[in-house]
Formats: structure tokens, sequence, C-alpha cells
């Protein structure tokens, strides 16, 4: 129910500003390849040098860290955009952590990822299921990053993503899995200079809620590191 | 016929002109060893101009396991990448 809430927040945006055709672009198509891949964990760069070069400020979101209500407690950091922040309270309820990347007290994009931290409580990520993979109990798989459209162009993407890397491995995690899609060369590019490498390709169709997907063998996998066998999850 | 050396510097005025303008993050003059990621220069965006800047001034088409921090990451390796028998 808040999926569809959230959703038709968005088609009513969508309408106010015209964007009608970029929305449903998004939500129907016959085909789209979607590119699976794995992130060792075990072996993250030091992300201090770069934070304070942009200076920008990386934090954890929390129900308690950040001012969900928009007013003036200090202390705490606030979303410029409000559908991130209607999406950060949707996801939060879902049990799902996530990161931020904060300048002078806004949130100026975010990342997310879900895992087994608490594996009787929280559904399993809708993702892997049409990605076709399994997380393991020491996998993460991380989605949905964001920057705010007037600060990219800045390599924050990247740093952001580090970031989350980071925030995986100290929560426990061995292994970040993740996607992004063969036509956006932006995260195609900011996967590989973060040296995750391809595990397979899955070719989508969609039509709003409903979707087909097929696993194609990937060309690039053998340069994937060898996994852990994992667990076998249930929805 | 583009020779290799008016090509490393077709490919060093753009990467100069267009994507470093205004980072700061490097001379200004671009030296050929020059990490460009590690600079800032060719980052999410950048790569993006860069390709397409690439595709059309050289009338190839770059395939998607070709963008790897290996081919891009310098004026060298940008070089090495274009002089291969690929295209």
């Amino acid at each position: 129910m808040n999926s569809l809430k959230c959703n038709l927040k968005r088609i009513l945006k969508a309408v106010g500003v015209g964007s009608v055709y970029y929305y449903f672009k998004e939500w129907v198509f016959l085909k789209k390849t979607a590119v699976v891949v794995q992130r060792d964990l075990s072996s993250v760069s030091p992300l201090e040098p770069a934070l304070e070069r942009a200076g920008v400020e990386i934090h954890r979101i929390s129900p308690s860290g950040v001012d969900f209500q928009q007013g003036n407690s200090s202390g705490r950091v606030r979303y410029r955009s409000q559908e991130r922040r209607d999406k950060a309270l949707f996801y939060l309820r879902k049990g799902y952590r996530g990161v931020a990347l904060v300048k002078e007290g806004e949130i100026h994009g975010d990342i997310w990822y879900w895992g087994h931290w608490d594996s009787h409580a929280h559904a399993v990520h809708p993702d892997l299921r049409w990605l076709s993979i399994s997380c393991g109990s020491q996998d993460a798989y991380g989605f949905d990053l964001y920057i705010c459209p007037d600060n990219r162009g800045k390599d924050w993407a990247r740093l952001l993503q580090d970031a989350a890397l980071r925030q995986m491995r100290d929560d426990g995690f061995r292994r970040a899995l993740g996607y992004y899609w063969l036509n956006n060369l932006p995260a195609l590019w900011v996967h590989r200079t973060l040296k995750w490498s391809e595990i397979q390709r899955v070719d989508l169709a969609r039509f709003f809620f409903l979707r087909r997907s097929r696993v194609k063998p990937s060309s690039l996998a053998s340069t994937a590191p060898e996994r852990e066998a994992p667990r076998t999850m249930t929805g | 016929m583009t020779t290799s050396g008016s090509r490393k510097e077709q490919v060093r005025q753009f990467i100069t002109e267009v994507l470093a303008k205004g980072r700061g993050t490097l001379a200004p003059t671009i030296a050929d060893a020059d990490n460009l990621i590690e600079g800032g220069i060719v980052d999410s965006l950048g790569i993006t101009r860069l390709v397409d800047y690439l595709e059309r001034t050289f009338s190839i088409k770059i395939p998607d396991e070709d963008i790897v921090p290996e081919n891009f990451e310098s004026i060298t390796a940008l070089e090495r990448y274009l002089q291969s028998s690929r295209f």
C-alpha cells in the first residue's frame, strides 16, 4: 500500500510537470538489459581524503538522524528533495538501510541496501526475484542510488557508492550485490571504477507491475571472483 | 586519415577544454600520464561526454565491454586503446 502511495505521488508529480512520457518509459518497456554485479567488501578503499576534497559528509540514514518533519531540529540533517524524503521513510519502514551524502546539513544524495541483519523480520528485496540472484547471510544488496540533479557531474555518485560499500562492510557483510541498466553509461562507469565485477545479464520486459525476465550468461562473467554458495531465499 | 599524434592532441584538447574546464583538479595542460579518473575529470558524466565525443569525432562505435578504467584512465591509455586493432 505504501509503495502504491509512493508511486501515485510520482504519477501526480509527473502529470504536473508534463513528464508523463519519461515516467511511463520507466514502467512500460519491451526490453532493457540489467547487468548484475558483485563486489568483494574486503578491499574497500579509504574514503576520508575524497570526502574532504568534495566538502561533504556521509551519514547513516535513521529515523532519529534525519529531520523527516522538515522542522528545525538541531543536529539532524534534512532532505532537499521531498520525493526522496518520502522514499526514505518508505524504505526505513521496509527495514532497509541507507547512507546519505550531506553538505551543510542537507541530504544531496542517498543509496540503500538490504541484507539479513534481522533474518525473520524483513521480506527479501523484490528485485532479487527478477534478477534471479539470491543473497547469502554475508551478502548485502545495494539499490536506488540518487544524487540531486544540480549536483551531478561532481563525482559524488562514486563517492556515495564507495561510502555504502564501507557501511556494508562495517555491518559485517562480505559481499555486495547490485545491478545497473546496460544503457546507463554513468552507472556502468561508477560500478566499473569501483571494481564491481559482472555476474550475469538479465533481459527484462515490463508492463507496470508485470515483469518477465530472462537470464543471459555474461561475456565478462569470467572476471568475477569466486563466491560462496548462496543461501536460497524464499519471498 | 587522422595520425596518431594529431588524434592524441585532439583528445587532449577536448579533455582540457571541455571535461576539465572549471574543475581545477589538474594542471591546465593535462600530461599523457595524468590520471583522469583520480583527478575527477572522467567521472560518471565525463565518461558519457568522452565516449560520445570519440564516437562522433573518429566515426567509431565503442562497445560497452571496452568502457573500463584501463582504457580511459589517462591520455596514454586512451591513445593505446584507439590504436588497437579493434577499429
